[in-house]
């Protein structure tokens, strides 16, 4: 504690808790609404701390979806993480191996936004790197628990009529609108949305994996052509 | 297997799944960075299309029904604008939620 990198770090999470607290409160609002306990809610969150797939799960084992089908599709939405940890690898690989097995686990998009920026912009020694990296994805992690666990206490309170089912394709578009960064990633989302449209009906997981691959396809297409 | 224990089983192996894709690099290749063009190219790709994939059935296809002008359709336009416009995840939920509950009644 009191490196300058843990002073910046606390100073650099609290503007993204506004974001971040909602979302788990909704992660574990949906959980409960769609029937299921309280501390596998929070036991996600805990565990997992990846909100996108953490949401698709709910939804996808209460609509009957067989688990390997489920378990794939998060793993696809969380395939990004790997490349977090290339990015970051290098800058701290002179951190203790403690130190690195516990920075994997909270090494999600906000912190490695972050992160990335701050090491590129900031000189400074081991401890103040590992007090900066540290201090966002703990307070991060902790509000990410607590958030979901306070979603699961308020999920038996919000009234019937609200349509909760729908926030999760509204928490879904949000992300997605913050993914499509370029040209290339709103073609992989426009094409997967397309191809979703149609193949919805089939049997549960296979419309997913055909509308995602079209996606992928059609995003890598743009993405070499405009030799991005 | 009822849904709850399905839900544990996934939520455990996913755990490790998860934790194994952020701490491949940092734990064992840190000095081994060269994630080739073409597959970090696609990796990136993989999140706007699946988040894709799992919206559009939920919005078009309630409860395995197309409603292409249907009250969810309707609402995910208006949120969709407004995600876009404001990027902010409680102002899209919020406007969502309340759209959809206005289009239930009238729609």
């Amino acid at each position: 504690m009191g490196t300058p990198g843990t002073r910046d770090g606390i100073r650099a999470t609290m503007p993204l808790l506004a974001g971040v607290v909602p979302f788990a409160i909704l992660v574990g609002l949906t959980a409960v609404e769609r029937g299921f306990s309280i501390l596998s809610a929070v036991g996600s969150s805990v565990l997992v701390f990846a909100g996108a797939s953490q949401l698709a799960v709910i939804d996808l084992v209460d609509r009957g979806v067989p688990w390997i089908v489920v378990l794939s599709t998060a793993l696809l939405i969380n395939t990004r993480m790997l490349m977090y940890g290339a990015a970051l690898g290098p800058t701290l690989a002179d951190q203790p191996l403690r130190r690195r097995a516990l920075g994997a686990h909270v090494l999600v998009d906000f912190v490695y936004a972050l992160a990335a920026i701050r090491f590129q912009a900031v000189e400074e020694d081991r401890d103040s790197r590992w007090g900066y990296y540290s201090v966002v994805g703990l307070v991060l992690w902790a509000a990410w628990v607590l958030g979901t666990f306070f979603g699961a206490l308020l999920g038996d309170v919000v009234p019937p009529h609200v349509p909760m089912d729908f926030a999760m394709p509204l928490m879904f578009m949000s992300l997605l609108v913050v993914a499509g960064t370029d040209r290339a990633t709103v073609a992989a989302s426009v094409m997967s949305a397309g191809v979703a449209a149609v193949t919805a009906p089939l049997p549960a997981g296979l419309g997913l994996f055909l509308a995602a691959g079209a996606g992928v396809a059609a995003g890598t297409a743009v993405s070499l052509r405009s030799g991005a | 297997m009822s849904a709850q224990a399905v839900l544990w089983l996934v939520i455990v192996l996913l755990a490790i799944g998860t934790y194994v894709l952020k701490a491949a690099f940092l734990l064992f290749a840190t000095r081994w960075t060269a994630v080739p063009p073409s597959a970090e190219t696609a990796l990136r790709m993989l999140p706007p299309a699946v988040l894709a994939a799992l919206v559009v059935p939920l919005v078009l296809w309630p409860q395995g029904v197309l409603q292409p002008l249907g009250p969810r359709a309707l609402a995910a336009v208006v949120a969709l604008l407004v995600a876009w416009r404001t990027r902010s995840y409680l102002l899209t939920l919020v406007v969502g939620l309340a759209a959809m509950l206005l289009l239930q009644l009238f729609v």
